[in-house]
């Protein structure tokens, strides 16, 4: 306590000896009130202008070690009644000798804290030069070394706070041995400022960026910038360089991680919606949890609504599938130019459906992985089975052991697309699996009709068979999502998870508020989430729903019968 | 034939180069065109003079070589269609390459600075983030309870063909 008094005494003193320098010797004193720790250092240079006020005032009057050193014994003769007080003076004096290698990491470590707080390449104007800013870190480390013991710890507390290259550093650095360097907790690319570091994050893939994001609390901070994100956005998804902000979301971070977790089904018609819930059902079932349907019949889906999606599975049950085949082939070439995946089944690429087939740019270049043809089935005879597969560790087969197509076991009898690879045959060696890498995107085919025998339908695929699975792999492989590896991480699948649930039925709803042009859109799923969650008005709907969709199956009925 | 511009390096050491490389710097451009034509030196005190040589080398190279797509742009920033002689530019040890890249900034250096952050990029990608520290000698600063929460809350996604 005695020896803070003093040290105060002197500083007072000091500051009366200098007024000019008053500033930083306030400083000083606050480090004595505080616990010395790295925080109370950087505040006393984090404000630039104050170092810079000081260089500008304090370098005509002290301008290296000896002069300070000169001061400092004027302050003591000052307070020379005081026997303590002189004691101390000289045991600081010594400290002064014996630690001078510290008082040079010290002016480094200012250095780098300088730099660091402002890494604008016009802070340091021509006007001054460096040799000026080292003397005068010469001469601030000493005050503060004799004015406080405690300083001293913080010297050598402050050797693993970050060090920097910089030409005023490099002379330093250069003097000393190459291992001070070795020893110290944090390499040199941290001394880099801050702009240039997320300039070098930006060029990273996510992949990348999420190992960055694990190596230390600076690289964390710096990879969840905004810039970076909305770089990733446009790099993988070049449409959205329209959108000044991101869509859906407030931040490109969450819309990103939003967007790759969060998949379509497309189909029609309107009447089938029992294929829809048992397509959306089944991909829940094995672990996409964020699944939204979207009924073509009565509008199709812009490019912009389906940017929320990851990936897009698509399929028809008749030529009514679709309001237009041509305009629905091109919104979804158009996404997938823009880095979405597509996952095309059967009757999508079967080329007698008017509207049920996908026209347009993605017949016209080449975007099916299996060249539509006329739509093919088993005529009640025995049903196809997974035949021979082509590329065993093939992402969209893993876990899948068995296809077994059902009574029908719809297909299209085409031709694999040359620039696709084959993943897997029919047993009756017609292409089941075929991927397709176009522009940014990608395209799978599955050569099946995705609703399953749980329908009450037994011409579909059998629902004890591995065709979900094959589903939901391909809508995560085509859409390059991580939902599986992260389920995979956690342990624990999405669907007995009831808070991810939740919160993946509220986007649903939402989205589904969103985009509902026609209240019929929903019906099966909506219904049933709603009533979870706001029972007196789902019921309502739901009887209105009712009403309207017997009507309209009675109508439907007929159509049914002519197709498939 | 260009003016000749005199640059002076932080430990006091004066290159004499040409208007026109030294105008490749944003920040030598701007204040040549503040100060006027002038014989004293210009200051750089940011830069020592080894840096400052590797620098204008290769200003020189890329005045004389000018690269075929110095202006459209590119629309992909891809991190392996680095050209032969910036790759051995950049082929220096981390401090040297720190340095320059403190040098471009400070200079302005467009060309130069992409080609040393995609030096280092190149040095980050497919590294396991203990690879990473052990490269740069960062210090992990986490607690092991930071790390068990990044580790759960990463809602981070795999991306391989994000380039």
């Amino acid at each position: 306590m005695d020896n803070n008094n003093n040290s105060n005494n002197q500083g007072n003193e000091f500051s009366q000896f200098n007024n000019n320098r008053s500033g930083l010797l306030n400083m000083d004193q606050k480090s004595q009130e505080f616990p010395p720790n790295n925080s109370i250092q950087q505040n006393q240079f984090k404000d630039y202008n104050d170092l810079k006020k000081n260089i500008y005032n304090g370098s005509t009057s002290i301008s290296s070690t000896s002069s300070s050193t000169a001061s400092s014994s004027s302050s003591s003769s000052m307070s020379i009644n005081n026997e303590k007080n002189l004691n101390t003076f000289y045991n600081t004096l010594n400290q002064q000798q014996l630690q001078q290698k510290q008082y040079q990491d010290a002016i480094t470590n200012r250095k780098a804290q300088m730099f660091r707080s402002k890494s604008s390449p016009h802070v340091h104007s021509p006007m001054f030069s460096p040799m000026e800013i080292s003397d005068n870190y010469h001469t601030t480390t000493t005050t503060t070394t004799t004015s406080s013991n405690h300083n001293n710890k913080c010297n050598s507390n402050d050797n693993l706070s970050p060090m920097l290259m910089s030409p005023v550093f490099n002379r330093l650095y250069s003097s000393h041995s190459k291992s001070t360097l070795a020893l110290d907790g944090n390499g040199l690319v941290n001394g880099l400022p801050e702009e240039v570091l997320v300039r070098i994050f930006k060029l990273l893939n996510v992949e990348d960026l999420y190992r960055c994001y694990s190596v230390c609390t600076l690289w964390k901070r710096l990879c969840e910038d905004e810039a970076i994100f909305r770089k990733v956005c446009f790099r993988n998804y070049p449409i959205l360089k329209r959108y000044l902000r991101p869509p859906f979301e407030n931040s490109w971070r969450k819309y990103y991680n939003l967007r790759k977790s969060s998949f379509l089904v497309l189909g029609g018609p309107t009447s089938q919606s029992t294929c829809m819930d048992d397509i959306c059902a089944k991909l829940r079932s094995v672990g996409i949890g964020n699944v939204d349907s979207f009924y073509a019949q009565k509008r199709l889906p812009t490019l912009e609504e389906l940017q929320k999606y990851t990936s897009i599975l698509i399929y028809s049950y008749n030529s009514s599938a679709f309001l237009d085949g041509q305009l629905m082939g091109d919104v979804l070439s158009d996404y997938v130019d823009n880095g979405g995946g597509v996952v095309v089944t059967v009757f999508t690429n079967c080329n007698n459906l008017r509207n049920g087939f996908l026209k347009g740019r993605f017949l016209e270049q080449n975007y099916h992985p299996i060249i539509p043809a006329r739509q093919h089935d088993t005529n009640g005879k025995k049903p196809l089975n997974l035949g021979k597969v082509h590329v065993p560790d093939h992402p969209i087969l893993h876990g899948v052991k068995s296809l077994e197509g059902g009574r029908s076991s719809f297909f299209c009898l085409g031709a694999l697309n040359p620039e696709a690879k084959l993943v897997a045959e029919w047993s009756n060696g017609v292409p089941l699996i075929a991927d397709l890498k176009k522009k940014r995107g990608r395209v799978v085919a599955l050569n099946f009709f995705p609703p399953s025998s749980d329908t009450g339908d037994p011409r579909f695929w059998n629902s004890n068979t591995d065709g979900s699975l094959m589903m939901a792999n391909s809508l995560v492989y085509v859409g390059k999502s991580s939902i599986f590896r992260k389920a995979r991480l956690e342990g624990a699948s999405y669907v007995s998870d009831p808070k991810n649930k939740e919160s993946s039925d509220s986007r649903n709803n939402s989205s589904s508020d969103l985009r509902n042009g026609d209240p019929l859109n929903q019906s099966g799923n909506a219904s049933k989430r709603d009533s979870k969650r706001h029972r007196f008005l789902s019921g309502k709907r739901f009887s209105f729903f009712k009403l309207f969709s017997n009507k309209k199956n009675n109508l439907n009925n007929q159509q049914q019968q002519n197709n498939p | 034939m260009s003016s000749i511009v005199k640059l002076e390096s932080s430990d006091e050491k004066v290159f004499e180069i040409e208007k026109d490389i030294a105008c490749m710097s944003v920040t030598i451009k701007n204040m040549i065109e503040d100060i006027g034509e002038s014989d004293t030196p210009i200051p750089l005190p940011n830069v020592t003079s080894t840096i400052l040589e590797k620098v204008l080398d290769y200003c020189k190279h890329h005045h004389q070589h000018p690269s075929p797509q110095a202006d459209d742009k590119k629309d992909e920033k891809r991190l392996d269609d680095i050209p032969p002689y910036d790759r051995d530019f950049c082929k220096v040890d981390q401090p040297t390459l720190f340095e320059l890249i403190l040098a471009a900034n400070y200079l302005d250096i467009k060309p130069l600075l992409d080609v040393t952050c995609k030096t280092v990029a190149n040095m980050i990608r497919g590294k396991t983030p203990e690879e990473i520290r052990k490269i740069f000698n960062i210090k992990n600063d986490f607690t092991p309870e930071e790390e068990e929460q990044i580790r759960k809350e990463n809602e981070w996604c795999e991306d391989k063909g994000g380039n």
